[in-house]
């Protein structure tokens, strides 16, 4: 991750659905494991970054990463730890950045699920098996598990999607179209195009 | 002013033509239920909506029923803004956007990594955070559309750059640094058509976007690392541009 793509992140000073601000801490699976899930069940995935206190009047303020904290995060331990909390597993990416001040930072970078949502399947402080968790928009964006149908809906599509696409990618699916589908596409593109006029 | 009148002024300079079109046949009925999709469907994540709705009517904008559509369009020189679009009761979408580059009068860009500003004549320049911002948006109302049920069976949409020839990308951010060397098309029109499923458009229409967005901008001779061009999309979507 490159210094501006970091500057872009922290320069908006809020968190998002596919942002989350951590004050410098080491790595712990009980402390991440819930963003990380809810991440990975977001259309782009997501971005964890540690190293910004959040103030209590709800500001954001860079820190960057105690370097006690920094050798504690590691991409392989990462994906270990997280194998015991998700199902199917997640693909994430430890990245340093630094930010234009020079400050080191650490981010996670959360890859969105491949083919089917990541549901949780280990019980802790933080998380529960059996559920899947979102990054809720309704107010403040936070990890919790999914809140309402419309954010199920947009999971559950976008599953379908991707399960479809890896079918019709090693050839399990097939759509031979019709001579008469043919027509009728046809019909239906100089209906659209005679409808436009010159448009 | 009238909207054919527009449409001339749009055309006559560089401009962008939208079109959705729907993969089967259909009726949106009654008629007031096109304005009703794109007015509940538009969105607005930078100070303008997209497509825009007119809010009232007058010499220098309009918003009305044809036989068997809604349209709204806006005339606005002060703004270097003029939008023209039409959606039909069949679900087709037109819309005809300026090049803003083209209309502004004393254009120039800044940089802060160039001593001195460079004049912008018409027909020369295209932004890339700009265009990156307008296709993002473009998607966006696109996934809305689909998850409105306006197109079931899919959606052909084709993105037409219009009147690009010699053009020349700049980059339209102040603390970026610019191009070392001048990205430029000798295509009078850049045409991406593609054909996508409502399930793809609902679910993807960042990704989608960018695919889009990378295609043009490798007529220009441009091929960035995709993750910029993502990293201006996450700005705009999330209100941040």
């Amino acid at each position: 991750m490159k210094t501006e793509e970091l500057e872009i992140l922290l320069d908006g000073g809020n968190e998002t659905q596919t942002l989350d601000f951590k004050r410098s801490c080491a790595w712990g699976a009980v402390t991440f494991a819930k963003d990380i899930l809810a991440m990975s069940n977001v259309q782009q995935g997501g971005t964890i970054v540690v190293g910004v206190i959040e103030e209590s009047d709800g500001s954001y303020t860079r820190q960057g990463i105690l370097a006690e904290h920094k050798s504690t995060y590691t991409t392989d331990m990462i994906m270990d730890h997280m194998a015991s909390f998700a199902d199917p597993h997640v693909s994430v990416s430890v990245k340093f950045p630094k930010d234009k001040n020079g400050t080191e930072y650490v981010a996670i970078i959360v890859e969105p699920f491949r083919e089917v949502p990541v549901i949780c399947k280990k019980n802790s402080s933080d998380t529960h098996a059996g559920e899947i968790y979102y990054r809720n928009r309704d107010g403040r964006p936070n990890s919790a598990r999914v809140s309402n149908s419309y954010d199920m809906r947009d999971i559950i599509d976008r599953a379908v999607v991707k399960s479809t696409q890896r079918a019709e990618d090693i050839g399990f699916i097939t759509r031979a179209k019709t001579k008469s589908e043919e027509q009728v596409k046809k019909a239906l593109e100089e209906k659209l195009k005679k409808e436009a006029g010159d448009l | 002013m009238t909207h054919e009148e527009l449409l001339k002024k749009i055309r006559s300079r560089g401009h962008w033509r939208i079109s959705f079109e729907p993969l089967e046949e259909q009726t949106i009925e009654p008629l007031s239920k096109c304005r009703e999709i794109v007015e509940k469907n538009s969105i607005e994540l930078r100070g303008w909506d997209y497509p825009h709705i007119p809010r009232r009517t007058g010499d220098d904008t309009g918003f009305e029923p044809g036989e068997n559509f809604w349209q709204a369009w806006l005339d606005w020189p002060e703004y270097a803004h003029f939008e023209f679009w039409r959606f039909y009761q069949s679900g087709q979408f037109i819309h005809y956007r300026e090049i803003a580059e083209d209309w502004l009068q004393d254009a120039t860009f800044d940089n802060m990594w160039q001593q001195e500003k460079t004049k912008i004549a018409p027909g020369e320049r295209l932004g890339v955070v700009g265009t990156t911002f307008l296709i993002t948006e473009i998607y966006q109302f696109l996934a809305k559309l689909g998850n409105a049920g306006v197109y079931e069976k899919g959606v052909q949409v084709t993105l037409s750059l219009n009147n690009t020839k010699e053009r020349k990308l700049y980059v339209d951010d102040y603390g970026r640094f610019p191009f070392s060397f001048d990205r430029k098309t000798i295509s009078e029109k850049i045409d991406y058509k593609k054909v996508y499923t409502k399930e793809e458009i609902i679910s993807q229409p960042q990704e989608l976007a960018r695919q889009a967005i990378l295609y043009i901008f490798e007529r220009f001779n441009w091929e960035p690392n995709p993750d910029i061009i993502k990293a201006d999309q996450e700005k705009l979507l999330s209100r941040k541009a």
